[in-house]
Order: C-alpha cells, then structure tokens, then sequence
C-alpha cells in the first residue's frame, strides 16, 4: 500500500514539471480530414533526429489508413539526399537543410530541385550528466569546448570544467565531449552555428545516432553531448545557452526558439521528391498533410519536439498543391 | 605424394576395388571442387577491381575546362563590358556594363532584357563587386556612390520545363564619397540581417568605407545607419584592391607596393582598427578575393604570381589570428587580372593580362590546367554550381566554358601529408571528411585512420596473443584431458558471439564500469600473477595428505585466480587514494598530460581481444596436439621435464601453426569493424596513448558510406581505404605463408 502510494507521489512530481511549460499546436491549425482510396507502401530514409517523429506520424497515419506501409530508416540526414536521387525512399527527413551540392545532384538526376518541406521545430540542445552543475555555457563556450578552430572566438581552449563554472575539487576534470558521426544533420548544423563552421576536436567521441549520444552523457559524469531536445532523458541535464553573455542563458523552450533567443533551434525538414506540375503520389500527399494537420502536429509535442506556427503550415501546405515550384 | 606425374592420370582406373560409381562421383568431385575455387578466387579478384575501378577516378586529372560558346559583345570602347555571370543552369548571363545592365541567352547571345531606367542616367558604372553567395552586387559609381543591386533567377516550371526568368533590382544607393569621385574598385557584403559593408577606391586613390548596421526593431524593420570611414592616410602607396568579408569583419585593401592591410571592421561606429599589414609580393597587388566561406583569401600580382593566405593564430592557439602565406601555385608571368572562386568548393579561378586562365584549388595547392584565352582577361565568373566559367576577354567577347572537376581535394599528398587546413596553426594530419555546408574544406588524411587501425589491432593482439597461446600451451601439454575437454569446446564457443554484441557490451557496459576500477583493472596482472605463483609455493609445500583431499589443480588456480582478481579490484581504489590522490584520471590528466577517456584501448583491447582469442587458441592447441606423440615421448624418456619438452621440443615444432593463428588473429582485428565501431569514440587522434579511443579505417567505412554521395570524392575515398586494408592484409598473409613455408621445412626434419 505505501510503495502504491509513494509510487504515484513520484508519478505527480514527475509529471507535473513536464506539463508546467506546456507547448500547445497552433488552434488555427485544421484536423486532418481522411480522403478517400489510399494505400501502398513508401519508405523514409534519413535523420536519426526524426526517427520517432517519422515512426509517430506513420502509426497515426495508419490509424486512417491501415494499408499504407511505410519503411523507416535513420541513420542520418546525409543519407536521404542519395535515397532520394536514387529513389529508394519517397520520404527525406533532415534535421538540417540540404546543401547546395546535394540539391545540384538531385537536379542532376531530375532536372528539378526537391521540395523542402519544414515540419517541426526542434531546439538543439547541449547535454551534461545530472550530477553535472554548470548553470550554463555561452556559444564561445560550447566553441571553445568542442572545436579545435574556435571560430568564435573564444580566447583559450577549454578542457576542463573548472573553467565553464564547476567550481570545487571534482571540477578539474577532463571535460569528455560526445558528438555524432558526420552522417547527422545535427553534427552539421551544429558545427555551422554552434563551432561557426569550423572543425571538431578529434578528441569527440563519434556515436552512431541521437539516442547513445545521450547514454554516453548518462553514463560518463564528465560528459556533455549534444542532440535535439527529442531525446532528453532523466540521467542528462539540458545546459541553457546564451549567444550573448549580456542576454543571460536561455533555456531550450519553444517561446525562446521561436523568439530566436534560445541560439540553436532549427527547423526539421522533410524533403520529398515533387516533380514541378505534376501532381504528388497521393499517398505522399496524404501523409505530408497529416504531418501539417492538428494531429500531426499534436504528435510533435508527444515525442518532444515543438510544432510550427501556423503561418509555415499554410505555406508548406501551398507547396504540395502548387503546379509550377 | 611422393612421386607425382611419373604414372599415367589414367592409373586409377586400372586399380581394383573401384567401382564405375565411384569414379564418376570422384570426378564430378573434382569437377566441383575446381570450379568453386577458381569461382572464389574470380570472385576475389572481381571485387578487388569493383574496388579499384571505383577509387581510381580520384587520381585522374581533370578534362581541361571546354569552350561551349563565344560572344562578341558590342559597343565602343567607353561602353567596355565591367563583368559577367550566369544563372546557375548557365541559360542566362548578364552583363555589367557602364550604362547599364544586359540580359542575355549564353546559348544564342540574343539580349532579353536591358535595365538602363533611373539609376543609370547621368552616372555611368565604373567598377563591379559580385557577392560569391547572396546574388548581392556592388556597382560603383562615376559620382562617388555605390548602388547595390541584386540579381535573381526566378526558376519556373510552365508545362514541366524549366524556365529561367532573370529579376534584377536597385535595392538602394549608398553614398560613399561627399567629393563624388568615381568608385573604381568596390566591394559590398551584407550578413543579410544587420549588418553590411561596402567600400571603394576612388579615381584619386582615396581609400573609403562605409559601415552600416540596423538596429534590432520589434517588428523585424528598425532604423539604418551608415559611418563612412576614410583610410586613405593609413596606407603607404596607393590603394589597388579592396575587400570585405561577408559577416563585415575585416577589411582587405591591397596597395601597389604589394602590401595588404587588415583592419576589423566589427564595429560599425568606431574607425576601423588595423589589425595586421603584411608583404604579399615585392609587386603590386591586382587582384584579391575571399575564397568561399570568407576564411583565407587569394591575392594575385602584377608579376602572375598566385597565392592564397589563410588567418593563422599563434603558437599554442593563442592570440588574433593573422594571415600567413600558405600555398603557392604556378605563375601567370604577367599582372593577374582577376580571380573568381568557386561557390561550391575551394577551387578559383585565376586570368592574367597575358590571356591566360588557369584552374587551382586551394587545399591540395594545384594547378589543374592554364588556357589560352585571347588578348587579356578583364573578368572571370565561375558559374554558380562551378560546373562552367565565363571570361571577359578585354571586354570585347564573352567565352563561356564547361569544367568537370569532380574531385579536385584529393592528391597523393592531401591523403598521406601533412596539410595546412583553413584556421590550423600549423600543417596537420586530419580526418573531418563533411561539414553541414558547402564551405566546408574537407579534410581526408587517411593517416589517423591508419594509425587507428594499427593501434587498435596492437592493443587487441597485446591482449590476446598472450592469453590465448599460453592458454593453449596450458591446455595440450599440462591440463587433463577431461580439463581439455571443457575448455576448448567453451572457447570455441567464444568465437560465436556476434561482434556487434561485443562491442555494446564493451561500450555501453564495461567503458563505464572500468572508469570506476581503472587502477584495479590495471593491477590485475601483477597481483593475478604474485598469487598464483605464491599459490603454487604453497601447494607444492603441502603434505600429500591434504593435497589428495583437494579437488584437481584446475579448480584450485581458479580459485586462486579469483581471489587474485578480488585482491586487485579491492587493492585498486586503496592504491588509487595513495599514489594519486583518489583520481588517477585527474592526476593522469595533470602530470602526463593524458586524456583519460570512457572509451578507451583497455575496452577495445578486452572486447576485440574477446574476439580474436577463441580463433588463435583453437589453431594453436591443434598446431601443438598434432605435434607427434614421439617428439613428447624421446624427449620426456631422455629426462626432460614436462616444461623442457613444451618449451624446447613441442613449441617450435608446432610454430609455424602458432604463427599462422597469430597472422589469422592479425587479420581478424584488422578488419574488425563493429567493435571498434561501438567500443571506441571514433576519434580520429593520433596518440598511443591506451586512455584514448582511436578511429580504424574499418569502422570509418562504416560510419561515412551511408552517407556518402555516391561517386562522390568522400564515396571513392572510403573505397581507397577499403582497397588499402585489403591490400595490407595481402602483403601481411602473403609474408606470412611464406615464413610459414620456411618454418615447416625447418622442423618438418625433426
């Protein structure tokens, strides 16, 4: 009887922090109305960032339309350029937007650029250990940690956390970094705003995907990692970040991504392959409008990524339907 | 076996006792068995050229870049033409003229549209900046301002073609010199958001910049101010060149005396500060541009010479970077007139006065072709996806090229040397093969890798070949055969778990739990050993009473071993708290200098080792159980000990199957991918170190091909590195067989 009541104690704590910022979808956005007459199957390649996003839509997708099979892959956003050109997949999810040689290989292959389209936000956060207390980095910081160029910078190399503000004996230890493999969208879009574009120390622990990024960060008490704020845990600690020191450290919360103040949101992309004045596969076009419709979006809040005002919805809506992009 | 060829192949057929049945299975046997092996070598050898066909293309050199078509352009000597460029499907290029600008068909040379209207009425242009990224130009104009104007395609899809509509627009006009001077160089940069620069030089040699900034508003809008600067007195000479970065940084200005100044520009509102001035050439400095990503810059001279500088820190990364020479490329012999880099890599392209054109690139430091043409360069553009080129020759004709230059990074030297990377302090071994964008400057030193993959493999062997040879020495001369037949069959099954297990285990379970015990784990040798040996002292010193009691020998040392091991784990944080002050990593950290890191060689070492232990066991303990059982005998009846006769009779009978199991143990964690892959941090360093991780060729392949374009320089350098690794495990085999061959024959006599 006590354990039961302790137990949902614990349940009332542990929920109640994660409800207190509550991040809601746009209400002007519409519910997903089912057409008629789709099925067959796709398949997705691409981000790891995105890989229970995809998975998400898919099962809510397929609660309207149980033929529908689509195959999902995540190894990294640079691996749906060349799915797409080689039309393995239909479906590209990218964490990051894709380069220009990317997209002039895709035209290479169809005389036309793919379509972009920006399904979620995303903050892309830093993670420390839980014992781990460093109220928070500057960007120059985060440079100076993880880049050996520091092209922010920042006047010294750091590698130890007695210099971010750990103070104490313990603190003088080696701060140990966790990155993804060059593969990811987050690895790129975190080396263009976070190390200005420069380079990695070769001393960053490359791991395959999102998901050991954040276990290596649990299980090494010295560690800090980096990944989207989908694949938070209870063993990490999400650092707050400034840009500016003057600004103050700024958490990963939607109102703060969305104001710009919070350094390193991004959108998450889904890039498809629309041949101009053609229409989409409507299956294709389907799924992509259940990602834009209330449900969709309401499945962003659930795997903890936040949804796009609605101004994007309307926009990335026109692109499915236009004839002449 | 002794004597073939000598009898008739048909010899079989006479000798009784076989049957027809026989025969014919016999032959198909043979049938099967020659055509699968030489399937298997044809299957080898076909790989092995998939693989080659596929990375050679990296040497190849580029096809010099081919004319597609020529363009007399009209007009009179006043009405020259300033520059030139193209959309990124090279349908349509325009024209900076002095009165305006045109549109043309690069195809058919047909104007489609001409923009002369308000802007260019009483002010004729005078020079042109275009911005490598943002279709921002620059024009500077005959009464001392510079209009920035943007050039856009609109790219539309009417009836699934694809249509080209250029849109070209003043965006504002910003007024650089109140003495209305013409601007005869000029550069304009804008961030896109707050910030933006332009600058010019005027007819008389006055040196201005203007510094504009907005302030954040509420609603995205917010006021613009301008602070023009005069450099003019801070220069010695006369200014030639001009340049800004695209953030509106720094400031380059070349003079001709060969000088480039460098002044920060950060700060809109304060005079710029002068950062460094450096001699770039004994000559006048004539042409200057930002190569993608607005890091190092190259500056030509009126003598040809080409050069790109890169900002450089000081020692130890210390202090403001600035820029240092660090790379040359080969002469154009006159005035380099104009260099236009390349929007997709650190290619550019260089034109002389003398007519010449030529292709370099950056990194790798070469020079790809030099061709001619006509009189004298005015102006070069590469075409936005760097697949083509348009030259102005004197203004008068338009020559429009087609390049492909697919893997312009990779030489000899950018995959084995040392190179000075953008921002590095000094020339280095790296790997960083991508980047989120374009300006990235890839970086493929197979070196790390290679010193990854022969650390790994050291560790590996270090752990294994030990405990796997003594162990199967243990195991065929001294253990009980009922010991033996425990212990080998556990071994071998060893070898069954999947190496993606291993590795999750090594990462995920034992990285962590080593970083706790690292002393402990470190001491298990010395105290393993100390009670074992001491163990043995005993035993030998008990009554045999006692000692007929006890179980065999086996279960005793194992017992022993475990406590050995306890002794150790438990001696570990004792030792730690006493030798190095509680934190051994720390105090490795300070004192050596050393990183310790989670995922290190001890775990690669322990789960590789894993690996590779049950496949050289089981080939040493049979080399050493077929040693003949006379070889054992003689020397055990002459009165050797058991020792005596493992160490001096059964080993180097049995070494050239020890050898072969190391050589096979070798090429096991040579290539061994998923362990290294999982265990390790992929870390491209290059330390021995055994508290650091390492990056192996094998598991760079795995990590990077997914993501590598296909054909792409990245896609064809993970197959030179697959080739080399196949290449090394020939060459190590084949010297293996062959003082394999040489040790059979030796005490094939015995």
């Amino acid at each position: 009887m006590f354990r039961t009541v302790a137990g949902l104690i614990f349940l009332l704590f542990a929920v109640v922090p994660a409800s207190a910022q509550t991040v809601e979808v746009d209400p002007r956005i519409p519910g997903y109305t089912k057409a008629r007459g789709i099925l067959g199957s796709a398949s997705s390649i691409g981000s790891d960032t995105m890989n229970n996003l995809m998975a998400l839509w898919l099962e809510g997708f397929r609660r309207h339309y149980p033929n529908v099979n689509v195959q999902i892959e995540g190894k990294g956003s640079s691996t749906a350029p060349p799915a797409l050109i080689e039309g393995t997949a239909q479906f590209g999810p990218m964490s990051r937007a894709m380069k220009a040689t990317e997209v002039d290989k895709f035209e290479q292959a169809f005389g036309y650029p793919p379509t972009a389209l920006r399904t979620a936000l995303d903050a892309l956060a830093v993670f420390v250990n839980k014992d781990n207390p460093v109220k928070g980095l500057t960007l120059k910081q985060v440079d100076a940690i993880f880049s050996k160029t520091r092209r922010k910078g920042h006047p010294k190399d750091i590698t130890r956390w007695n210099e971010v503000g750990w103070t104490g004996e313990e603190a003088s230890a080696m701060i140990s970094m966790y990155g993804r493999n060059s593969a990811s969208g987050t690895y790129g879009f975190f080396k263009k705003n976070a190390l200005s574009k420069g380079d990695f120390k070769d001393e960053v622990k490359e791991q395959p995907g999102s998901a050991s990024v954040v276990q290596g960060v649990a299980e090494d008490r010295y560690g800090i990692g980096y990944s989207g704020i989908g694949y938070k845990t209870s063993n990490v600690r999400v650092v707050p970040l400034a840009e500016d020191p003057e600004d103050g450290f700024r958490d990963a919360s939607m109102e703060n991504v969305l104001d710009g103040t919070y350094p390193l949101g991004r959108f998450l992309f889904i890039y498809i392959n629309k041949a101009p004045g053609k229409p989409l596969d409507p299956m294709v076009r389907e799924f992509c409008r259940y990602i834009f419709s209330r449900e969709g979006q309401e499945v962003i809040i659930k795997d903890g990524y936040m949804p796009v005002p609605f101004e994007v919805v309307k926009e990335e809506l026109a692109k499915l339907e236009s004839s002449d992009m | 076996m002794a004597q073939p060829n000598d009898k008739s192949p048909r010899e079989p057929r006479t000798r009784p006792g076989i049957t027809p049945a026989a025969r014919t299975m016999d032959r198909l046997g043979r049938w099967v068995i020659a055509v699968g092996g030489v399937g298997v070598i044809l299957v080898v050898l076909g790989i092995l050229a998939f693989v080659f066909r596929e990375s050679f293309p990296l040497f190849l050199s580029p096809a010099p870049a081919t004319i597609v078509n020529r363009h007399t352009l009209d007009g009179s000597d006043a009405q020259r033409t300033l520059a030139a460029g193209t959309d990124p499907y090279r349908e349509v290029a325009f024209l900076v003229r002095p009165e305006g600008i045109d549109f043309i068909r690069l195809a058919s040379g047909e104007s489609i549209r001409r923009v002369r209207g308000d802007e260019f009425q009483d002010r004729r242009v005078v020079s042109v900046h275009s911005s490598l990224t943002d279709g921002n130009h620059g024009l500077g104009l005959s009464d001392g301002r510079i209009a920035v104007a943007a050039v856009n395609y609109r790219i539309t899809y009417p009836d699934g073609k694809r249509r080209v509509t250029p849109e070209f627009q003043v965006n504002e006009h910003v007024p650089l010199d109140v003495m209305g001077e013409p601007i005869v160089q000029v550069v304009f940069r804008s961030d896109g958001a707050r910030r933006s620069t332009a600058a010019g030089i005027t007819a008389s040699g006055r040196l201005l910049v203007a510094c504009r900034q907005k302030k954040r508003g509420l609603l995205g809008g917010g006021k613009l101010d301008t602070y023009v600067h005069e450099l003019t007195t801070e220069v010695d000479g006369r200014p030639t060149t001009i340049l800004v970065d695209g953030n509106s940084r720094r400031l380059l200005a070349g003079t001709d005396r060969g000088e480039v100044y460098c002044w920060d520009v950060s700060n809109a509102k304060a005079a710029p500060s002068l950062i460094q001035r450096f001699r770039a050439s004994d000559l006048a400095i004539t042409a200057v541009a930002f190569l993608l990503g607005d890091v190092s810059v190259a500056i030509g001279d009126a003598g040809g010479r080409v050069s790109t500088w890169s900002p450089v820190r000081g020692p130890a990364g210390a202090g403001i970077a600035t820029y240092r020479n660090v790379h040359e490329f080969r002469s154009h012999r006159t005035a380099v007139n104009a260099i236009a880099p390349s929007a997709r890599d650190k290619q550019f392209l260089t034109g002389s006065a003398g007519g010449h054109v030529m292709l370099h690139h950056m990194t790798s430091g070469q020079t790809f072709f030099e061709l001619v043409d006509g009189s004298g360069v005015a102006d070069l553009a590469f075409a936005p996806k760097a697949d083509g080129f348009l030259s102005l020759d004197a203004g008068r004709t338009l020559n429009h090229y087609r390049l492909s230059n697919p893997h312009p990074e990779v030489t000899l030297k950018t995959l084995f040397g040392k190179l000075w990377y953008e921002g590095y302090t000094e020339p280095e071994y790296v790997w960083q093969s991508t980047g989120g964008t374009d300006e990235f400057e890839s970086k493929l030193s197979i070196v790390p890798l290679a010193y990854g993959t022969a650390k790994g493999t050291f560790y590996a062997m270090f752990f294994a070949l030990p405990l796997a040879v003594l162990a199967a020495i243990y195991t065929s001369e001294f253990a009980r055969p009922s010991v033996r037949n425990v212990v080998k069959p556990t071994v071998e099954l060893m070898a069954s778990l999947p190496s993606v297990i291993l590795g999750f285990l090594g990462g995920l379970w034992l990285a962590p739990l080593l970083e706790r015990q690292v002393v402990g784990v470190l001491m298990l040798l010395p105290t393993v050993a100390l009670t074992v040996i001491a163990a043995s002292w005993v035993w030998s010193r008990l009554p045999r009473r006692v000692m007929n009691r006890l179980p065999g020998p086996e279960i005793f040392y194992v017992l022993v071993s475990l406590i050995g091991i306890w002794l150790a784990l438990a001696l570990g944080p004792w030792l730690e708290g006493a030798l190095w002050g509680g934190n051994f990593q720390r105090w490795l950290a300070d004192s050596a200098g050393t990183r310790y890191d989670q995922r290190n060689c001890i775990v690669v070492g322990f789960a590789m080792g894993f690996a590779v232990i049950p496949i050289i066991y089981t080939i040493c303990e049979d080399a050493l159980t077929s040693v003949p059982s006379h070889l054992r005998a003689a020397s055990l009846a002459l009165g050797a000990t058991p020792w005596q006769t493992a160490v001096r009779v059964v080993l180097p009978t049995a070494s050239p199957g020890i050898f072969s199991a190391t050589m096979i143990g070798f090429g096991r964690a040579v290539g061994e991918t998923m362990i290294v892959l999982m265990a390790t941090g992929n870390t491209p360093i290059m330390d021995w170190s055994i508290f650091n991780g390492m990056r192996t060729m094998s598991a760079n392949i795995a990590v990077e091909i997914p993501e590598a374009p296909h054909e792409g320089t990245l896609y064809r350098v993970l197959f030179l590195t697959g080739l080399l690794l196949a290449g090394v495990t020939f060459v190590v085999n084949t010297l293996a067989e062959i003082v394999r061959q040489r040790l059979r024959e030796r005490y094939s006599r015995i």
